[in-house]
């Protein structure tokens, strides 16, 4: 069996240069986004995944690849700093100790509760966003209530163009909001 | 007992959606996004570019502080026989250097009349001249 060589680190700057227009905008406005309220900003996400690139061990594959690693290796900035977030509360703000029955993390609990009123915040901003557009609203609702698509299209008559055209419009009411760093 | 794993917040769920929204987005279409959003796709890609910069020029730094390391660790370890020697084999190892140095006309002045006061001090000189090249690391003088 061939083994291929493992890739040089030129190998790894040169995917990276691969990557093109478009993957590199996308990667950009994604860190943008993922950056709200982190105390890092999209820029620094966005240098730390090149820096997990330049120094990892995957396979040098093709753009869409090394895409899809950045875009995880963003996200996973935004979970752990969110999760270190929740640490420091629990140590230096609020004090939570499991109850004795208890065998859950306090740390979930706060998280859980911080995690429902940030959500509640969220369906509202998004809410108010739409008042102009009542499917839009509709379709908030039923994401704020984890209404399974059958359901909604059933109740609202929505043909799959028509769930996903106002889908759409959602999307870009988030992506407006999280840009706007109003969430 | 095992807890269940959490949902994803709205935000996270929000940000997947957005995610997977941008990967199918190309050309014109993608800029039409971005800009219906509020961002600047020439700026965006401005910021990649930036971030690539200093990553790569972060790598550069890491190799530069790596090999520095190296050197210093191999340097460590290379007097490691020379210190461990009896300080009769050193003064001799030094006279010696001294004589091969007068008849070559290499050693300076300055190193001739070094003052020896302890064996640190002659650990010292020692290193320093497995360091220049005039001796290895097992002590013998190199031609």
């Amino acid at each position: 069996m061939q083994t291929q060589a493992a890739p040089t680190s030129e190998d790894r700057a040169g995917a990276l240069t691969a990557l093109g227009r478009d993957r590199e905008k996308r990667l950009a406005a994604y860190a943008r986004m993922c950056s709200r309220g982190l105390s890092d900003d999209g820029e620094d996400l966005l240098q730390t995944a090149y820096r997990r690139w330049l120094t990892a061990k995957n396979p040098v594959v093709g753009p869409e690849e090394t895409y899809n690693y950045l875009m995880g290796a963003i996200k996973g900035q935004r979970f752990n700093a969110l999760r270190h977030a929740g640490v420091v509360k629990e140590a230096i703000g609020e004090r939570l100790e499991p109850g004795p029955e208890k065998e859950d993390d306090p740390v979930d609990d706060l998280r859980a509760r911080d995690s429902s009123a940030e959500d509640a915040v969220l369906v509202q901003q998004l809410y108010d966003s739409a008042a102009d557009d009542p499917e839009l609203q509709l379709l908030i609702i039923y994401f704020a209530q984890e209404t399974p698509r059958a359901e909604i299209q059933q109740e609202q008559g929505w043909d799959d163009q028509k769930y996903e055209a106002v889908r759409k419009r959602r999307i870009r009411a988030a992506a407006k909001l999280l840009r706007e760093g109003r969430v | 007992m095992p807890q269940q794993p959490q949902s994803p917040s709205l935000a996270d769920a929000l940000l997947a959606e957005i995610a997977d929204e941008l990967s199918v987005l190309e050309g014109d279409a993608l800029d039409a996004f971005l800009v219906e959003i509020g961002e600047d796709p020439d700026r965006l890609l401005a910021h990649s570019a930036a971030a690539k910069t200093a990553a790569l020029a972060a790598q550069g730094q890491d190799r530069l502080r790596d090999a520095r390391a190296r050197v210093k660790a191999r340097r460590a370890q290379n007097t490691t026989t020379i210190v461990s020697f009896d300080i009769a084999k050193k003064r001799a190892l030094l006279e010696a250097i001294r004589i091969r140095g007068e008849q070559t006309g290499d050693m300076t002045l300055a190193a001739r009349n070094r003052t020896i006061d302890s064996e640190e001090d002659l650990d010292s000189v020692l290193e320093a001249f497995l360091r220049l090249g005039i001796i290895d690391e097992q002590g013998e003088i190199k031609n």
